[in-house]
């Protein structure tokens, strides 16, 4: 391996890209100032990007909010649940329609069958109707079962499978090797890296749902984090009680807005770094195949 | 008596029950979750009353198809939702193709992986949560406006003007986007020979030649893939983004046909409406999606699915 | 292989159908037997076995219990079910924001509906239809006290009149306090009083009071002092200013030919228009106020940078309290809607006292159950119980609470507060308590305590400015005329066309749009629908005179 030379254009190009890495990551930045801000500050806009007044205040109520916490439960068991069902069946599913038709007749059906489903949707009050009927309002299944194959997902890993070297499978084959064996020995090694960019993807996926906790969950105690958010956030302003009057002197609603957003990001961030390394380690062994 | 036909397809089936065997949850749930529920189409030709079901409704024809083109803004709708996706589709898949180059050149691989992160990480964040920090800091007394004035602009109605509000939009959507589509367009790069380089810095090329001879040839497959997929979604514009972003005022400008259904027909409980504007939607989809597929089959020679 | 494919897709698609065949069947729910009461039954006899009732239960997160109780056991559902033996079911929650979407789902996925529960009018229209809910005429005739007819009959019958379908009687109105709806103008005295202004008594001079404001930067805020609130929703705030001008937005008025006109349509509003027009361009409109909620005002008020604002009495809970506490200096008052010149008047538009209704299965076995609730709440909030409420909502145990939240039925008689201001005015000025009840005492406390505690100038602001003004007004309100039904079709109508309505009015005030576009506005608001939709409202309004 060669040493190489820093150029002029290395430098430029890396002063771009950082320059357009810290305007993306500005506005969160300020979020989190003024979230840590005191209540004059936040409502008269005056915080930048370092907390003014620095008070703890919107935390210490965003984080006493009980429905908040649920939510943030509620959200965490969705992830859970909801990636991992998903996982599995998008790896069995992306498995046979991964050989071309010559190989596997049937794979056409197949492939229509799930193309299909992109296409038409009977849209949402049929599928209200159905999964009333079925049962799932009111439960966990209603927000992770409906949507459990993305077909999006189907088609990213059935593209990585039909990578993989034909000549790596037969000699499997020829080995004795069946079908569950050859997913399992050949196919999800070599497909780590896609299937760790499908998981964090699942993840964010389900973190960020919003429309299906808000058709399915009736009540309030059982929305998942982001329909909490995104019902809350909007009538923070509205004054509810007595109690309230006195808060709004020491936390402005801006600090609370942005505490309740910073908790709900904090997730995320802790999720980040571990996923994001394995999407880099994953793209060095992709990049190892011709 | 066996023909030999007969005996490919017992010993195809011998050969692939394990496959049918994996396809089955897949079956099951696509046919209970999406195709029971298409039967609910027939709404959009109905008065659906909810006693009477889907099968005992009153016919009416394409009574809902003529109201929702009779509207005056219906066409506005539609234009709407092709200009600001198409305008989002470029933008973006173009700002992430720069991106993933730039990033490719990069010499430093942490620096390189810090700044990746960076840019990725809205991606992950909700646009319920992204909208809300977006009105913040764009508001007239909000950041953005501030610095705009420090440096002796005058305020920016981002949130209220027609034309500035489709610049938020196209904005804060390369905002969201960049980092995924780069992260995909760079596992592409990073599938490039080395020694396809190696024989290039042989031959004498510098370092903008590499680039048009080998990198944009290797990645056009997956921008093309991209692109494909992107223009299957071009009816959706973006609902999340748009309903989190939006008001009265901008409608004219904005209103996407996934905006008009979520007013239209569940904010106002008009099943049929919502329904049929949906089914149109679909078809449209269908044509641009097959056509486009088709299209990347010809010209690019990539199958998708 | 093609052909296969289509075969099996359409043997697919057959058996979606036969599974989804169940969709609109109904599900075989058994009735429940009927609760029976011993001898002559009437608007008071409790049932002789408890009946349960099963109620779409619509959660509010601010509603405090006390250790122990919840929506379907509290003080006030003990108190029921002591007094008519009727239990509640409330396992089906909704919550209030998404309340009105959660049941028009259920509506329409036929998903069996609870005993009892709250509608708007299109939902009523839909049930009506679909034969889900009871006809509650003559059961209302016959178990309705004749306190809870007579204050049901308020404006002429506008709740019971807007729920009769074809002669039918599809919901109980619950009814809310006239003044919910009736827009006053707030003014900041103190700031009138820095700049040395007279409380203005036209619609002009009050403009001119927020120029000043607004010119001198009176808050001495850095970033600058607001003219007039308004929010994306117009609201109010065009009331006032449409009204000054006789015009009447958003309700359908009659005409000089006898037949009714939807009023935004009216050459009046032009006028009105105009003059937010000018607002705006000059800054008294804040720029942004398009893209803003009305709770965005209730800040501005707060932090002390907004000084006119315009709503319902109540807004005075939510926007000045919060402004007096942050600023023990800050003065306001109320003034009544103005008139356009010195000299003249002005009617004030008054939103119809009724927006929801209470409604009632047909699997429901006793549906007469509803209206003895209803005759029963009213006895508990202002009738023969009201000493026993308002002295349990005043103890030490519920005072931090609102104890009508508890009620699985709440309408308030629309003249109630109009009344109490009345007796509560003469007490304060004869010093005689007496015709005072406890719910009267426990404002007259408030009023009395004179602490300069922003809860006693609150109430102050309200008892002795804003009632006083409803109960001057209250008799030539302008109310919408029509109060026939909305269905499905109206209702689609009447979506497009006020969304048409709001873009064009926001567009014309922000001057992207001439006013005298206001005229191509009202042929595309006939062109749209509007000229089917004045049929429908005439024909109703011939037959119902």
């Amino acid at each position: 391996m060669k040493r190489k030379k820093i150029s002029v254009f290395q430098i430029v190009n890396a002063s771009i890209l950082i320059l357009m890495a810290v305007v993306g990551i500005l506005p969160f930045i300020h979020m989190v100032a003024v979230a840590f801000s005191g209540g004059a500050a936040s409502a008269s806009n005056s915080v930048g990007l370092l907390p003014v007044d620095f008070s703890l205040e919107a935390f210490r109520e965003a984080l006493s909010d009980d429905s908040f916490m649920r939510s943030v439960g509620i959200s965490a068991l969705r992830v859970f649940l909801g990636t991992t069902i998903t996982m599995v069946l998008t790896i069995l599913t992306a498995y046979p329609v991964c050989f071309d038709k010559k190989e596997f007749p049937a794979r056409t059906f197949y492939v229509v069958f799930m193309v299909i489903t992109m296409l038409f949707s009977g849209g949402l009050l049929p599928a209200y109707i159905l999964n009333t009927r079925l049962g799932l309002v009111n439960t966990i299944w209603a927000l992770v079962v409906p949507g459990a194959i993305p077909i999006f997902n189907v088609i990213v890993l059935l593209n990585f499978f039909r990578n993989i070297p034909k000549e790596v499978r037969e000699a499997a084959i020829i080995d004795g090797a069946d079908d569950f064996l050859c997913l399992r020995k050949i196919y999800l090694p070599l497909a780590k890296p896609a299937l760790m960019t499908l998981t964090m993807f699942c993840i964010i996926g389900h973190w960020n749902a919003w429309f299906d906790g808000l058709l399915y969950m009736r009540d309030n105690t059982l929305y998942p984090l982001q329909t909490y958010l995104q019902v809350y956030l909007s009538s923070l302003s509205d004054i509810k009680s007595q109690q309230d009057v006195v808060q709004m002197l020491s936390v402005s609603d801006r600090s609370l807005m942005y505490a309740y957003i910073v908790l709900s990001c904090i997730p995320i961030l802790l999720v980040f770094p571990l996923l994001s390394k394995h999407i880099k380690n994953g793209l060095i062994i992709g990049s190892v195949k011709g | 008596m066996r023909t030999t036909a007969d005996l490919r397809k017992k010993n195809s089936f011998k050969r692939h029950w394990q496959k049918h065997v994996m396809m089955l949850p897949c079956l099951g749930l696509l046919l209970l979750f999406q195709y029971v529920p298409m039967v609910g189409l027939v709404m959009a030709f109905q008065n659906y009353v909810p006693s009477n079901g889907y099968f005992g409704s009153e016919w009416v024809g394409l009574y809902w198809f003529k109201y929702m083109f009779n509207m005056g803004n219906f066409g506005s709708v539609v234009w709407n939702t092709l200009f600001i996706s198409i305008l989002k589709i470029t933008t973006a898949l173009f700002s992430s193709v720069v991106l993933a180059l730039m990033l490719n050149e990069m010499a430093s691989k942490r620096l390189k992986t810090l700044i990746q992160s960076a840019i990725l990480f809205t991606y992950f964040i909700s646009w319920i949560v992204l909208s809300d920090i977006v009105k913040d800091i764009v508001a007239q007394d909000g950041a953005v406006n501030q610095i705009i004035r420090s440096l002796g602009g005058e305020g920016i109605s981002f949130l209220t003007d027609d034309k500035w509000f489709i610049v938020l939009l196209i904005v804060t959507n390369i905002w969201k986007e960049i980092g995924y589509n780069a992260v995909i367009i760079s596992a592409a790069l990073s599938a490039i020979d080395p020694a396809l380089y190696e024989a290039a810095d042989l031959d004498g090329a510098n370092r903008f030649q590499k680039i048009r001879f080998i990198t944009v040839p290797a990645i056009g497959t997956t921008v093309a893939m991209l692109l494909i997929l992107a223009l299957g979604g071009v009816l959706s514009g973006g609902f999340d983004q748009i309903h989190n972003l939006y008001n009265s005022t901008v409608l004219s400008s904005s209103d996407i046909i996934d905006t008009y259904v979520f007013r239209m027909g569940i904010n106002r409980g008009m099943y049929s409406l919502g329904t049929a504007v949906g089914f149109f939607k679909s078809v449209v989809g269908a044509v641009l999606l097959v056509s486009s597929h088709k299209a990347a089959e010809k010209y690019a020679g990539y199958r998708v699915f | 292989m093609k052909k296969k494919t289509l075969l099996w897709l359409l043997t697919v698609s057959m058996t979606a159908t036969l599974l989804a065949g169940c969709g609109g069947g109904g599900s075989s729910d058994e009735t429940a037997s009927k609760a029976a009461v011993s001898g002559e039954d009437g608007p008071a006899v409790p049932y002789t076995d408890t009946l349960t009732l099963s109620l779409l239960y619509e959660n509010d997160a601010g509603i405090v219990y006390p250790e122990g109780d919840g929506p379907s056991d509290n003080v006030v559902t003990r108190f029921m079910k002591d007094k008519l033996n009727i239990a509640f079911d409330m396992s089906w929650t909704v919550d209030k924001g998404n309340y009105a979407e959660q049941l028009d789902l259920a509506i329409a996925s036929n998903t069996r509906l609870p005993d009892v529960f709250k509608v708007n009018k299109r939902q009523m229209s839909t049930l009506a239809s679909a034969d889900l809910i009871y006809d509650m005429g003559e059961l209302f005739e016959k178990y309705a006290s004749d306190n809870l007819k007579k204050v049901l009959a308020f404006n002429d019958n506008e709740g019971i009149k807007s729920a009769t379908i074809d002669g039918k009687l599809y919901g109980l109105p619950l009814t809310n306090d006239v003044g919910d709806g009736v827009s006053m103008i707030f003014i900041r005295k103190d700031w009138l009083d820095t700049l040395g202004l007279q409380v203005p008594s036209t619609l002009h001079e009050l403009i001119d009071v927020a120029k000043a404001f607004v010119d001198q930067n009176v808050s001495g805020k850095p970033n600058g002092t607001m003219g007039i609130g308004m929010a994306k929703d117009l609201g109010f705030t065009w009331d006032v200013i449409a009204n000054a001008y006789g015009g009447y937005p958003d309700l359908w008025r009659e005409g000089a030919d006898g037949r009714l006109a939807y009023g935004s349509t009216l050459p009046e509003i032009k006028d009105g228009l105009a003059c937010l027009r000018e607002l705006y361009a000059s800054g008294l409109i804040n720029s942004e106020f398009a893209a803003q909620e009305t709770s965005k005002l209730a800040q501005y008020v707060a932090q002390g940078r907004l000084g006119i604002f315009i709503g319902p009495f109540w807004y005075n809970n939510n926007y000045i309290i919060n402004n007096f506490n942050a600023d023990p200096d800050a003065d306001w008052i109320v003034v009544n809607n103005l008139p356009l010149e010195q000299g003249g008047s002005v009617a004030t538009r008054a939103w119809n006292t009724t927006y929801r209704w209470w409604c009632v299965s047909k699997k429901c076995p006793n549906p007469e159950a509803a209206v003895k609730l209803m005759n029963l709440w009213y006895e508990m909030w202002q009738g023969e119980y009201s000493d026993w409420y308002w002295d349990l909502q005043m103890s030490d145990e519920y005072e931090d609470v609102d104890m009508k939240t508890y009620s699985p039925v709440f309408f308030d008689p629309p003249l109630k507060n109009c009344e109490l201001d009345r007796k509560l005015l003469d007490a304060l000025e004869s010093g005689d308590t007496s015709n005072l009840n406890a719910e009267g005492m426990n404002a007259y406390s408030h009023l009395t305590l004179d602490d300069g505690s922003p809860i006693n100038r609150s109430s102050i602001l309200t008892w002795k400015g804003s009632f006083r003004i409803l109960n001057d007004t209250y008799d030539s309100f302008v109310y919408d005329a029509y109060r026939g039904p909305t269905d499905i079709q109206f209702s689609a109508i009447q979506s497009v066309l006020d969304e048409l309505e709001t873009n064009t009015f926001i567009d014309i005030i922000m001057g992207k749009k001439d006013v005298s576009y206001f005229d191509t506005f009202v042929e595309e608001w006939y062109s749209q629908g509007g000229t089917e939709l004045t049929e429908r409202v005439n024909e109703w309004y011939e037959n119902n005179r």
